[in-house]
């Protein structure tokens, strides 16, 4: 795993933009992403919360075929997004959240629930925290911090790991068997 | 190959993976040893060993009347395949964010 300590100089900065590790802490409750995107936070908040950007960047990495369905966010405190793909082969896969802090450019606070299929969302959501700072000349250093509920049952965890991790959950089957 | 959704079934499990925990400090264990360690009763113990057991997360040598439990590589290089699967995931996602934005004449990066 990478050390997620940001070195001052750009050259590590530029070669952080092409890498995103993820880091699950030794519980397995929470995960954490660091990237830089060579954008100023401005930017990049814009492009986690407008639906335009979102359904530019959203859908990459899932399989050929697949669709956003829904693309909806409303970046206020309180205020709710719902994206929705359908995946060939997989089905309906919907994000649910609310945005329970916003500190526009710096922060983004939201509970997020993972939805498989057409149910609605239901149990503990998961509780997600997003920061940009800015870094070298007009670079922001995204961390994403995602904390998983306590899970009651596995199949529980399983689904609530899987709603943050994932994109597209249904990847994982291709991406692990190939 | 093990199926990742018995391994991340069985390690989605606080007990078990603090049996995993323990045979990785360890090395190898007995069931009486883990009881020991873990705090779990003795039935526990053996019920969740068999379910670590058929994720191929822990390994057992027979010696004597004895039966030593370890970590298996098996299982936990799939639960790892399994999350450096998102890694590809994000990365893509990420990629293109960074696309977007920096392609964006008006804030890009210099």
């Amino acid at each position: 795993m990478t050390d997620p300590t940001l070195q001052s100089d750009l050259s590590t900065l530029d070669a952080r933009r092409g890498s995103t590790r993820i880091e699950l802490s030794d519980d397995g409750l929470s995960y954490q992403c660091v990237r830089t995107f060579g954008a100023p936070p401005e930017r990049v908040f814009r492009a986690f919360t407008d639906p335009a950007d979102l359904r530019i960047w959203f859908p990459s990495g899932a399989p050929a075929g697949s669709e956003m369905t829904v693309c909806e966010s409303d970046p206020v405190e309180g205020g709710r997004y719902h994206y929705q793909m359908v995946i060939p082969e997989h089905g309906q896969m919907a994000w649910h959240g609310t945005y329970t802090g916003v500190d526009r450019p710096d922060r983004l606070d939201a509970d997020e629930w993972f939805v498989m299929g057409e149910s609605d969302p239901t149990g503990p959501p998961t509780n997600q925290t997003l920061t940009f700072e800015p870094v070298g000349s007009g670079f922001t250093l995204m961390t994403m911090q995602v904390n998983l509920p306590d899970p009651e049952d596995p199949e529980t965890f399983m689904e609530q790991s899987a709603a943050g991790l994932t994109s597209s959950l249904s990847t994982m089957d291709e991406l692990v068997s190939a | 190959m093990v199926g990742v959704d018995l391994v991340l079934e069985a390690v989605g499990e606080p007990n078990r993976r603090r049996l995993l925990e323990l045979l990785h400090q360890q090395h190898e264990s007995t069931v009486s040893e883990l009881v020991r360690a873990s705090g779990l009763n003795q039935p526990q113990v053996s019920k969740h060993l068999k379910v670590l057991a058929s994720a191929m997360l822990v390994a057992v040598r027979a010696e004597g009347r004895h039966r030593h439990y370890r970590l298996d590589g098996a299982g936990l290089q799939a639960a790892h395949d399994w999350f450096a699967s998102f890694d590809d995931v994000w990365n893509a996602r990420f990629d293109a964010l960074d696309e977007l934005v920096s392609t964006d004449p008006e804030s890009s990066a210099t």
